[in-house]
């Protein structure tokens, strides 16, 4: 088995935008360990958003290859990139992340059902009681806050244990606070499970809790600061992106 | 699968009002269909059994004369019998009611194809965030099958139970298919209902189909996107590409090409209903391809009319001006129902007014006593009257469908002479023993014209009579029995009574009385004739006016199951707009949300429902217009190619008022179930701004 859970090589990802070809993901070349945490960052529109989208397959490549747990995605039909989706990839959004007519619980059961399997309620329960839900469990999406919400999107990621988490900005619609305390629960159980995250933020602080950062800029990756076992500050991150002129 | 039945089953349960709105619709127009097929088939069966016991019914059951028709130049005619005639009527009469029927199983079906196009739409972003966590599109497409199939099903199933009391009380009400029978007892075509139910749910399943292909088309990244909304916003703007524009005036070209060929190759029933379906489909295509016309009358509106609108007012024109499709959806229910009652009405209206014509002067100016009875005598009841009354002597009527009667020359000739019209009096002049003068029914059931042959076949003896003209003005005599018999007739001397007397009492068994104004003189002793004569059976009298308004009361009461089916229709439509504007609400609630932040009180916004609901009723009923007199054109024109009748199109201002006040009315009601659902609470505002 790879020590990768995903592996992208020379990448490239163009759009067509009328005559003009645009762009995004340039020759990129990227892994991520099992178990490795991962913070990507860059300006708005580097293609940050679209490395996600291609890792979980929601996207194709232009050209180029990826790996993903093993997998080769980029020959893969769409209904192939769906299951490997569902069975190996937890996403988490910065918004509209839970499906507004379903409870709670039947939100974290989910992945579960979309996969024709009873929902294993040790697993969920495990999840609701880890992420402090325990008594949020019939309420509806619209009745909860912006950081609960959240933290039932964590629970829906990793109650299948997939083996990589891609979560876009998570915190980008969350206060301080409460972007603080779902962070430190994802990063918690991503390591208790020995799960990937690949984590796209604007956040220095959220990307200081990651194994490495990777700076995007043009759609490849312009620098990697590894942080694991490093004693590297939030501010150095700052320094880091404004050298970056980010 | 139980995913996609737990999705499927949550999905309609969230959307309970548009489940309920498309369920209702599916049920309304299955049960609509399913009555008037069990009215039908009750009506027939009814019929047919009458025919078996009550030979006045039936054709050929009772001996009377012979006719053939013969032209000037010798060669015989080849006439239609009057067994086709009344089938051609009664047949026409039930593929309008099937052909209305269908129109309100069209707009039921509307509201579900509505239902789900504008409910995928919403859920678009949730089907993206599904599909992200792993749901396959077939799972998804599936959810929206499943939905389909239970809508389908519960709709047609509950239809189909309500059918069945509901054909009661139409029984009971009088209505039937042709409208000349009582239906004492339901025969239900179950064979037949079973299939409408299984169309109503293909119908459902149909609805999904478009959506269905957006699920497959659907581009999961942007959907998932934080500028989904803004992007969202320029889908507003977008118009529609010449070829649809051309579409619809190419369409119209080629069939005006067609149609000359159509007409000459299809019977004047599947012409009629040709015509009616294509105007239909060009109208329904032409809101749907081409919604700018909308937006025209959107933009129009603003600039013209309401120039110094209120803020909600404006707000809702530049919607209907920029986003025309959403809103044609309502505006082609309207148009369909209003103007399917408009091109109705105008039909009877032409029938009636047809009556109203031909009795001015045939029937209006008299009294009629008349007897069925051989042994009665009409002239025993007649009291005393003035100098100036005129009473013309008729004879009884040969047997249907060839009914031949007489009078004397000096009667005919004195009846024109009151008409005061000289066309009457030449055509009188001329009626001589070996004359006939002809209805215009049997004229053309003959094909016969002036200088043409009659010849009648009597007990064994046959004979010619030359045709003198062509009139329903001269001796006609109210008969019981449908309409059309009554007034198909021939008129001989009655010098040659002999030749028709095995079949008619001579005469003296009909009377036409004229100038009733001195009638009214002699008040006192009329008055104590005609109670005489009301106590004796088989003796009848009325007055022409009286039987003018008679007639014309029975035309609408043919035409009530009409007036029925679109009362349904409308209700059906009202519930499609409220479904429509309860959705659009949905999914409008970030711009609605939007305008509460800016400032808008509640009342505005409920306003701004009511206004669309105008809105979309006022369009509606003008397109009603334009749709329902072309297809009153085509109903009074089929109606006068297949009968003698002479029909006219009589535009009145009053009916289009109607229907624009009418659909006016019905959409601004449907409105206020949205307008309501808007001004609940400021918790359903929140929920507007998630």
């Amino acid at each position: 088995m790879t020590d990768f859970t995903v592996e992208l090589t020379n990448a490239h990802k163009q759009y067509e935008l009328g005559t003009q070809n645009v762009p995004v993901l340039n020759e990129l070349k990227f892994r991520l360990k099992t178990g490795e945490i991962c913070a990507v960052m860059g300006p708005s529109g580097v293609g940050k958003s679209t490395l996600l989208n291609i890792i979980s397959g929601l996207e194709t490549l232009s050209s180029g290859e990826l790996y993903v747990c093993g997998r080769d995605l980029s020959a893969a039909s769409e209904r192939e990139r769906t299951l490997i989706r569902r069975n190996d990839i937890g996403v988490i959004y910065q918004f509209f992340n839970l499906v507004p007519n379903l409870t709670v619980r039947e939100n974290i059961e989910l992945p579960y059902l979309i996969n024709e399997e009873p929902p294993d309620p040790k697993a969920v329960n495990a999840c609701i009681d880890l992420l402090g839900l325990k008594s949020r469990t019939e309420h509806y999406p619209s009745q909860l806050s912006g950081g609960e919400q959240q933290l039932v999107t964590i629970a829906r990621a990793i109650v299948r244990s997939p083996r990589v988490i891609l979560a876009d900005e998570p915190t980008g619609n969350l206060n301080v606070a409460t972007g603080r305390r779902v962070m430190k629960r994802l990063v918690e159980l991503t390591r208790e499970r020995g799960t990937s995250l690949l984590l796209v933020t604007h956040n220095p602080e959220d990307a200081a809790l990651a194994d490495r950062v990777v700076f995007m800029i043009d759609g490849t990756i312009d620098q990697t600061v590894y942080l694991e076992g490093a004693d590297v500050s939030i501010s150095a991150i700052h320094d880091k992106l404004s050298s970056l002129e980010i | 699968m139980r995913f996609e039945f737990t999705m499927a089953l949550k999905n309609l349960w969230t959307d309970k009002f548009s489940t309920f709105c498309a369920i209702l619709g599916i049920m309304l127009g299955t049960a609509i269909v399913d009555v008037v097929l069990i009215i039908d088939q009750s009506t027939t069966q009814t019929e047919i059994r009458q025919a078996r016991h009550n030979q006045h019914l039936s054709v050929g059951l009772v001996p009377t004369v012979k006719f053939r028709g013969v032209l000037a130049d010798g060669s015989f005619t080849k006439p239609s019998t009057a067994d086709e005639e009344t089938q051609e009527d009664y047949e026409i009469m039930r593929a309008a009611i099937r052909a209305g029927a269908l129109g309100a199983f069209a707009v039921g079906a509307l509201i579900v194809f509505f239902t789900f196009s504008v409910v995928v739409e919403r859920r678009k972003r949730v089907l993206a965030l599904l599909n992200s966590i792993g749901g396959t599109r077939s799972q998804l497409i599936r959810i929206l099958v499943i939905e389909a199939i239970l809508i389908g099903l519960v709709g047609s199933l509950l239809g189909l139970v309500t059918a069945f009391p509901l054909s009661a009380i139409a029984a009971i009400n009088g209505i039937t298919t042709t409208g000349r029978t009582v239906i004492n007892r339901l025969w239900i075509p179950y064979s037949q209902l079973g299939l409408v139910s299984i169309i109503a749910t293909i119908s459902a399943l149909l609805a999904v189909l478009r959506p269905m292909w957006s699920i497959r088309k659907l581009d999961i990244c942007h959907h998932l996107s934080p500028r989904y909304l803004a992007s969202q916003q320029n889908s507003y703007l977008e118009r529609q590409s010449a070829v649809s524009l051309l579409a619809l005036p190419l369409g119209a070209l080629a069939y005006l090409l067609f149609r000359p060929f159509l007409r000459s190759q299809l019977t004047s029933l599947n012409f009629f209903l040709v015509e009616v379906i294509l105007l239909c489909l060009v109208f329904i295509a032409g809101l749907w391809l081409v919604p700018e016309v909308v937006s025209l009358l959107g933009k129009f509106t603003r600039k013209i009319i309401l120039q110094k609108a209120k803020a909600s007012d404006f707000l809702v024109l530049r919607r209907i001006e920029t986003q025309g499709r959403d809103v044609a959806w309502s505006i082609s229910a309207v148009m369909l129902v209003f103007g399917t009652l408009l091109g109705l009405h105008l039909m009877v209206l032409s029938l009636k007014n047809e009556v109203r014509d031909w009795a001015h002067n045939a029937t209006d100016p008299y009294w009629f006593v008349y007897s069925r009875n051989s042994w009665a005598d009409p002239a025993e009841y007649l009291p005393s009257t003035s100098d100036s009354v005129f009473v013309a002597r008729l004879s009884q009527r040969t047997p249907w469908p060839n009914s031949v009667l007489s009078i004397s020359k000096d009667d005919i000739v004195e009846l024109a002479k009151r008409s005061k019209r000289e066309d009457l009096r030449h055509l009188a002049d001329a009626f001589e023993p070996g004359t006939v003068l002809l209805s215009t029914m049997l004229a053309k059931r003959y094909e016969l014209e002036k200088n043409d042959f009659l010849e009648i076949t009597s007990s064994e003896r046959k004979r010619r009579f030359r045709v003198i003209g062509v009139s329903d003005e001269l001796g006609y005599v109210p008969t019981v029995g449908p309409y059309r018999n009554g007034r198909t007739y021939a008129l001989i001397n009655s010098a040659e009574h002999d030749f028709i007397q095995t079949y008619a009492a001579p005469p003296g068994k009909a009377l036409i009385i004229s100038d009733p104004t001195n009638l009214l003189r002699s008040k006192n002793d009329w008055s104590f004739g005609m109670r005489k004569l009301a106590r004796t059976p088989g003796v009848f009298s009325i007055s022409g006016e009286q039987f003018g308004r008679i007639r014309a009361e029975q035309t609408e009461n043919d035409f009530l199951i009409f007036d029925w089916l679109l009362a349904f229709t409308c209700l059906l439509a009202g519930i499609g707009i409220a479904n429509q504007m309860t959705l659009s609400a949905h999914v409008r609630r970030a711009e609605i949300a939007l305008f509460g932040t800016l400032g808008m009180t509640t009342a505005q916004i409920a306003r701004m429902f009511v206004f669309e609901g105008l809105i979309i009723g006022l369009f509606g009923g003008l397109f009603a217009i334009v749709l329902g007199v072309p297809l009153g054109k085509t109903a009074v024109d089929t109606l006068e190619s297949l009968s003698a009748f002479a029909l006219r199109l009589e535009l009145q201002g009053g009916l289009f008022l109607f229907v624009l006040f009418g659909s006016a009315i019905l959409s601004v009601l449907a409105s206020a179930i949205p307008a309501s659902r808007i001004g609940k609470s400021g918790k359903q505002r929140q929920r507007y701004s998630d």
